[in-house]
C-alpha cells in the first residue's frame, strides 16, 4: 500500500510512518504541511534546526542521529542551541525524528 | 564504554556489507562506544575520491564517510599492503585516514573489545 | 589473544589470507564449512604450518575429507594441529579473549 497526501495539486509519497519517499518532493512551504501533522507550528528557531537537518542530509547522504545533530548544531549555530534540551522544546517527540520529517528526509535509522 | 573496531574488506557496492558496517559504526559512536574503522583488501576503495556510487546503482553511503568525525570517530585505519597492492597513494584518500602497516592493524584488533568484519 | 573463524572457501573468498596478514603470535584459527578445503593445498598447509589451528569435525565429515586430513595431519605439527567437535568449539570460544568471524 502506498500511503500519499496531495500537495498544490501533486501526490507526495510518503512512507507509513508519514516519511516522504522522495527527497527532491519537498519545497519550503510544505514544511507547515507536514509539521501540523506533528502539532508543530513553525517559527524561526524551528526553521534553523529543519535547514540544517535538510543541508546536513544534502551534504552525507544520512540523517544525523540525535547526539550528531546536538553536536553539529553546537558547531555552527553556537552551544545555546547545541543541548537536547534546546532542541526538545523546539521539537517535544524527539528532534532527530520530527525535524527530519518536516525537512522531507528520511527517519534517521540511528535514532532512538 | 566498549571500544569496538570495524573491520572493511570487502570492495564498495558489489555487496552491501560496507554499508552494514558503517550504520553500524555510526550506531555504535552514537551510544558513545568508542570505535575503531580498519579499510583493508579492496574495501580501501572505499575512500578514494570522485566516486559516484549511483552510477553503479549503488545508494551513496560513501557521503557519510565525511561525516565521521561529527560522529567521533577519529581512527580510521588504512592497510599499507593493500595501498600498495591496488597502486593507490595516501593522497588519493578522500577522508582522513592513517595508511598503516599490518602490524598496526594487529595490534588494534588485539587492543580493542570487539572486533566486527563486514 | 583471538580466536579467528573462517568459513568460506580460499577459491572464492579471501578471508583466510586477509586474517593470516593481521594475526598475532598469540592467536588461533578455526576452520568450518567451505574453509577446511584449504588444507588440501599444499600452499595453506604451509601457510598455517605455524599456527594453531582448529578444524570443526563435522564439516570434514560432512564432505568425506576424513582421510585427506587424517593423513595432512601427520605432516603438521600435533602441538598445533586440532580437529575439534563443536562442543571444543565453543570451549575453545570461551578460552580466547575474542572471537573474529572474518
Amino acid at each position: 500500500m502506498v500511503n500519499s497526501f496531495e500537495f498544490n495539486g501533486q501526490q507526495i509519497e510518503v512512507d507509513h510512518q508519514g516519511y516522504l519517499k522522495n527527497v527532491a518532493d519537498w519545497q519550503e512551504s510544505m514544511a507547515p504541511v507536514i509539521a501540523a501533522t506533528e502539532n508543530i507550528e513553525l517559527t524561526e528557531q524551528h526553521w534553523e534546526v529543519i535547514r540544517f537537518v535538510r543541508n546536513f542530509y544534502l551534504e552525507y547522504k544520512t540523517s544525523p542521529a540525535i547526539r550528531v545533530l546536538v553536536k553539529a548544531i553546537g558547531q555552527s549555530l553556537g552551544a545555546d542551541k547545541g543541548n537536547s534540551k534546546y532542541l526538545y522544546t523546539l521539537f517535544p517527540v524527539g528532534p532527530a525524528k520530527q525535524a527530519t520529517k518536516i525537512a522531507g528526509l528520511p527517519k534517521p535509522a540511528k535514532c532512538l | 564504554m566498549k571500544s569496538v573496531a570495524i573491520v572493511f574488506r570487502h570492495a564498495p557496492f558489489g555487496a552491501t556489507s560496507g554499508r552494514e558496517g558503517l550504520d553500524l559504526a555510526m550506531l555504535s559512536a552514537s551510544f558513545e562506544q568508542q570505535v575503531s574503522l580498519i579499510f583493508t583488501d579492496e574495501a580501501v576503495l572505499h575512500l578514494i575520491g570522485g566516486q559516484t556510487p549511483e552510477q553503479a546503482g549503488a545508494k551513496d553511503y560513501l557521503s557519510a564517510l565525511k561525516a565521521l568525525p561529527l560522529y567521533d570517530i577519529d581512527t580510521v585505519l588504512v592497510c599499507s599492503d593493500s595501498m600498495q597492492l591496488l597502486g593507490l597513494k595516501a593522497s588519493e584518500l578522500n577522508i582522513e585516514a592513517e595508511v598503516v602497516s599490518a602490524d598496526v592493524i594487529t595490534k588494534t584488533l588485539q587492543a580493542v573489545d570487539e572486533v566486527f568484519v563486514f | 589473544m583471538i580466536l579467528h573463524h573462517i568459513q568460506t572457501s580460499v577459491t572464492t573468498d579471501n578471508a583466510l589470507a586477509t586474517c593470516l596478514r593481521f594475526i598475532h603470535p598469540s592467536d588461533s584459527i578455526i576452520l568450518a564449512g567451505d574453509a577446511v578445503n584449504c588444507l588440501l593445498q599444499m600452499l595453506w598447509q604451509q601457510r598455517l604450518a605455524s599456527v594453531n589451528v582448529f578444524i570443526l569435525q563435522d564439516d570434514v565429515h560432512a564432505r568425506g575429507l576424513q582421510q585427506h586430513i587424517e593423513t595432512i595431519a601427520t605432516r603438521m605439527s600435533p602441538e598445533l594441529f586440532h580437529i575439534i567437535d563443536y562442543s571444543s568449539f565453543v570451549e575453545q570460544s570461551l578460552k580466547h579473549n575474542k572471537v573474529i568471524t572474518w
